[in-house]
């Protein structure tokens, strides 16, 4: 922000966007649950969230499955967002985030291989799978990127992430060649979607994930200080392996949680952080939260939009964010362009 | 032939520009030495010599003419460039490295001619590599491999040789026998050398010509007598110091004091 | 000074290292071997004697198999996994990255892309025969939106990288949703396509491959020697007077030329671009002609390999040889990124 604005005004901008968040949030949450292949006036959500009757169809579409995606999308949003940011702090690279460390590869060769296995795949193994998938490709990115130390550079850590998504994507392709019965009922994953998933399957993840956007806080102001740099960190009394692996226990819980409950979404981790950033100030304490907003407002959105677009099919929501998130990504290398080598 | 020359050179990375209005005529056959503080342009400077650099302003002509106007490969038979912190090819041989020094002077057939070969065969028993030749370069120390760049400059032939740091990240001993090798190539073939060094000492020792830069023009240029007194050191530098006649080589020895606060 | 021979006729010279071409020469006979082999297993196993009689004879009923389905099928095989590893090795010199391969610039997620639609709009009416154009198109489309959005004043070879992730995540996407949004069937055989194989490979897909091979190798004569000199930093290159940016155009589009042809062919056959050249490196440490022709054959023999596992150890099953490509790849892949501390 620039130095030259009072205090005063300052001050005032510092409470804007967080306010108009917060409210677009509960705007774009119940225009959620109200729009689909049929359209619910405001009346009908009020009764149906606050007064339902069981017999009423209207109340129980809403409540069964508007109510479980809208929440999901949320959440998701707001942990990958976060997840994102904390990634980009650790690394002190704007470029990295979940998906592009194989995040979502990882959990879906974990899904595909269990798809594959054993006979009928329940919800809650698959869930718990993509997580452990998930927790393996980011332990598996990291030890191999940082093995000389953090120093090592931005294009090691894409290189490697890029390239253990190849590989886990190559794994996941040939046992849905073996198997081409499982293709079918991994394509969810392949896509990324928060629909049909009733909360009696993900509120363990979801709580998961509620609980580590929490677990986040106490540890704003140490990010603040790792931004600085890692020597400077240790000057400054942080135990830096510490924070890392506090940083890295958060985004496989968050990351994990996200893709097991609403599979492969790609570019909100990487986006939003940049967004939030633009929008505050550079310290953690106050973009990481507004992170989380936008996250979750930015995936409600999409997944408005990937319901409405095509009716009645629906685009898939990973879908959706790719298309919006790769040009913004390049964009992004643009800007930059000139000052790398 | 090989006349190096700077007109009314204005040029800088992004918007800032970091040479402003700065013309400079390199003296032929000699060692030219580029001094002056961090910072203050004399890498951006031999870039812009070295045509890696498009002036925004004013041009740099060699022999006469504007040189980028010339083909690069004409260019690079008169002009050879060290940069700075050169990266070689993974696995690639010596005597490889070397050779590769000769590409401007070859074509599609040929590309192995016997001048090629007695260059390559030069330029490595000048820097005493013959030894190494068949070594990877990335199994070289640091001596080695900074005299293995100087090779395949050295094999590209030129009479005008521009070297950025040449000593850069070598030892008293090694910065000693770089020096020495290039003032020989300078005094046995008469080459053209231009170079930036940051050991002032060695600069005036090795010198024939010093051009003191400050903020992207030119403070003082002449012999290291000229320039390097007690007064230009502080402008260059802003460093007080005490300027000495060198009791072996006479030329002036520049014992620094510390730096003078505001 | 035993190491470099000179060759000279008048005004010709070249430099000729000798002491690879050994390694070389053995990799063409495990080739060779590789050929052999699969020329005679299969479903009905043939013993050497029996593979000369068949192939001196070809319209014996084994010279039929011989001839007509291991062969082509075989010599499209090594002609893709070739094709790959050459690309592959351009492309690491290129970028000065030994990481890179056709899929870092997004060759064959422009290849799945153009490939996927195919299958889900055009398959019905025109049938299999224009996928390969229409794969190679989207390959080279793929790169030319990838090297122009990577321009500014130039290109740089992190700048390629990362536009190539960038474009590649957004050709995925659009990939996925074709599957998805497609009928079953498709999507099964846009599957098997994306994963890589030289199913039904026959002489006239041989035919043009080879003329298209043949091509881009007249066209890489003369960059040959620039292929050593990418690896070279810019302002050392620009220094023995290289026209950087334009060799850096010329031989990106010769390595995706190469990619997007045999990935028309094959399906996006992973890792062979990758790998080969990492194997030829090992072979062959110093870079040079010796090196290239050492990835063409490591790159050839693994898909003959890969292929010949796919369709003989699971039995009645054909699986697509990309798998197998992979299942050798992947740890061979992890082992290099574990080695690589540089």
């Amino acid at each position: 922000m620039s130095g030259d604005v009072g205090l005063e005004s300052t001050r005032a901008r510092f409470w804007v966007a967080p306010g108009l968040l917060v409210l677009s949030l509960v705007l774009v949450m119940s225009v959620s649950l109200m729009a689909g292949p049929q359209w619910f006036g405001f009346g009908k959500l009020w009764h149906a969230l606050w007064s339902p009757s069981p017999t009423n169809v209207d109340d129980l579409l809403i409540r069964t499955t508007r109510l479980p995606r809208t929440l999901l999308a949320a959440v998701v949003g707001a942990s990958l967002g976060v997840a994102g940011g904390i990634m980009q702090t650790l690394t002190r690279n704007p470029l990295a985030a979940p998906g592009l460390l194989g995040v979502n590869a990882g959990a879906l060769f974990v899904v595909v291989a269990l798809a594959t296995m054993g006979g009928g795949l329940s919800a809650a193994v698959a869930n718990l799978g993509a997580f452990v998938g998930a927790a393996l490709a980011v332990a598996l990115v990291w030890s191999l990127a940082m093995r000389r130390g953090p120093t090592a550079g931005p294009l090691r850590l894409l290189l490697a992430g890029a390239a253990l998504t190849a590989l886990f994507h190559a794994f996941s392709q040939a046992l849905l060649v073996v198997d081409q019965q499982g293709l079918d009922s991994v394509l969810f994953w392949l896509a990324g979607s928060v629909a049909g998933r009733p909360l009696t399957d993900t509120w363990p993840m979801l709580i998961l994930a509620l609980v580590a956007l929490l677990a986040c806080v106490p540890w704003l102001r140490q990010w603040n200080v790792l931004a600085a740099g890692e020597a400077v960190a240790v000057g400054a009394g942080v135990s830096v392996r510490r924070l890392q692996l506090a940083s890295i226990t958060l985004i496989v819980l968050l990351a994990g949680a996200s893709v097991s409950m609403a599979g492969n979404i790609a570019f909100v981790g990487l986006i939003v952080p940049h967004m939030a950033r633009r929008l505050s100030t550079p310290d953690h304490r106050h973009w990481l939260p507004l992170a989380a907003l936008i996250g979750a407002v930015l995936l409600l959105c999409a997944d408005i939009a990937a319901r409405t677009l095509i009716p009645p099919g629906e685009v898939p929501l990973g879908v959706m964010t790719a298309l919006v998130g790769a040009p913004f990504f390049m964009l992004l290398v643009r800007r930059q362009g000139v000052r790398h080598g | 032939m090989a006349m190096l020359s700077a007109n009314d050179l204005t040029l800088g990375y992004q918007r800032q520009a970091i040479l402003r209005h700065l013309s400079l005529d390199l003296p032929e056959s000699k060692i030219s030495v580029l001094v002056g503080s961090n910072g203050c342009g004399k890498s951006t400077l031999l870039k812009a010599l070295a045509r890696l650099l498009m002036p925004w302003q004013g041009g740099v002509a060699l022999d006469g003419k504007n040189i980028h106007r010339q083909p690069t490969r004409i260019v690079a038979r008169t002009l050879s460039l060290l940069p700075q912190h050169p990266v070689a090819p993974e696995g690639i041989t010596v005597r490889q490295l070397v050779s590769l020094g000769r590409h401007p002077h070859q074509s599609w057939r040929a590309q192995w001619s016997e001048e090629d070969e007695r260059q390559v065969e030069l330029a490595l028993s000048r820097t005493d590599l013959l030894g190494a030749a068949h070594r990877s370069v990335d199994t070289l120390s640091g001596g080695q491999r900074q005299r293995a760049w100087i090779a395949m400059a050295v094999a590209q032939d030129t009479p005008l040789m521009l070297l950025d740091e040449p000593t850069s990240f070598l030892d008293l001993a090694h910065q000693m026998e770089v020096l020495e090798l290039l003032a020989s190539l300078n005094r046995e073939s008469s080459k053209t050398i231009v170079m930036v060094l940051h050991d002032l000492n060695l600069a005036c020792r090795y010198a024939d010509h010093i051009v003191a830069l400050r903020d992207g023009a030119i403070l003082a240029q002449g012999t290291p007598r000229e320039v390097i007194t007690r007064e230009r050191v502080k402008a260059i530098f802003q460093l007080d110091c005490q300027v000495i006649d060198d009791p072996y080589f006479h030329t002036p020895l520049c014992i620094p004091f510390a730096r003078q606060k505001a | 000074m035993a190491e470099i021979r000179a060759l000279r006729l008048g005004r010709f010279s070249r430099a000729i290292v000798w002491r690879p071409w050994w390694r070389v020469l053995m990799a063409w006979v495990v080739v060779g071997v590789a050929l052999a082999g699969c020329l005679s297993l299969g479903k009905i196993p043939l013993t050497p004697r029996e593979l000369l009689a068949a192939l001196s004879a070809p319209l014996s009923d084994t010279g039929l198999i011989v001839w007509q389905l291991r062969l082509p099928r075989t010599l499209l095989a090594a002609l893709v996994g070739g094709a790959l590893a050459l690309s592959g090795w351009l492309l690491q010199q290129v970028m000065r990255n030994p990481l890179a391969s056709p899929d870092t610039l997004g060759v064959t997620s422009g290849a799945s892309a153009a490939a996927v639609a195919y299958f889900s709009l055009l398959a019905a009416d025109l049938g299999h025969a224009w996928l390969p154009l229409a794969a190679a198109g989207g390959a080279l489309m793929a790169v030319g939106i990838v090297y122009w959005l990577a321009w500014q004043q130039g290109v740089t070879p992190l700048r390629l990288v990362l536009m190539g992730i960038g474009l590649s995540a957004l050709l995925t996407a659009a990939t996925t949703f074709l599957l998805v949004s497609s009928p079953f069937s498709t999507t099964l055989s846009a599957y098997v396509w994306l994963t890589g194989s030289v199913y039904g490979g026959n002489w006239s897909e041989v035919e043009r491959l080879s003329i298209g091979l043949a091509l881009a190798l007249v066209a890489m004569a003369p960059l040959v020697r620039y292929a050593l000199l990418a690896a070279v930093d810019d302002a050392l290159a620009v220094g023995i007077g290289v026209r950087v940016q334009r060799m850096r155009g010329a031989l990106t589009l010769l390595a995706a030329v190469l990619a997007g042809l045999a990935v028309a062919w094959g399906g996006a056959i992973a890792f062979v671009g990758l790998m080969a050249p990492h194997l030829a490196r090992r072979l062959v440490p110093v870079p040079g002609a010796a090196q290239i022709v050492m990835t063409i054959a490591a790159g050839a023999t693994v898909v003959m390999l890969a292929d010949l596992v796919g369709r003989t150890l699971f039995l009645p099953l054909d699986l697509p040889a990309g798998i197998f490509v992979a299942a050798i790849g992947a740890p061979f892949f992890l082992m290099l990124l574990i080695r690589q501390v540089r």
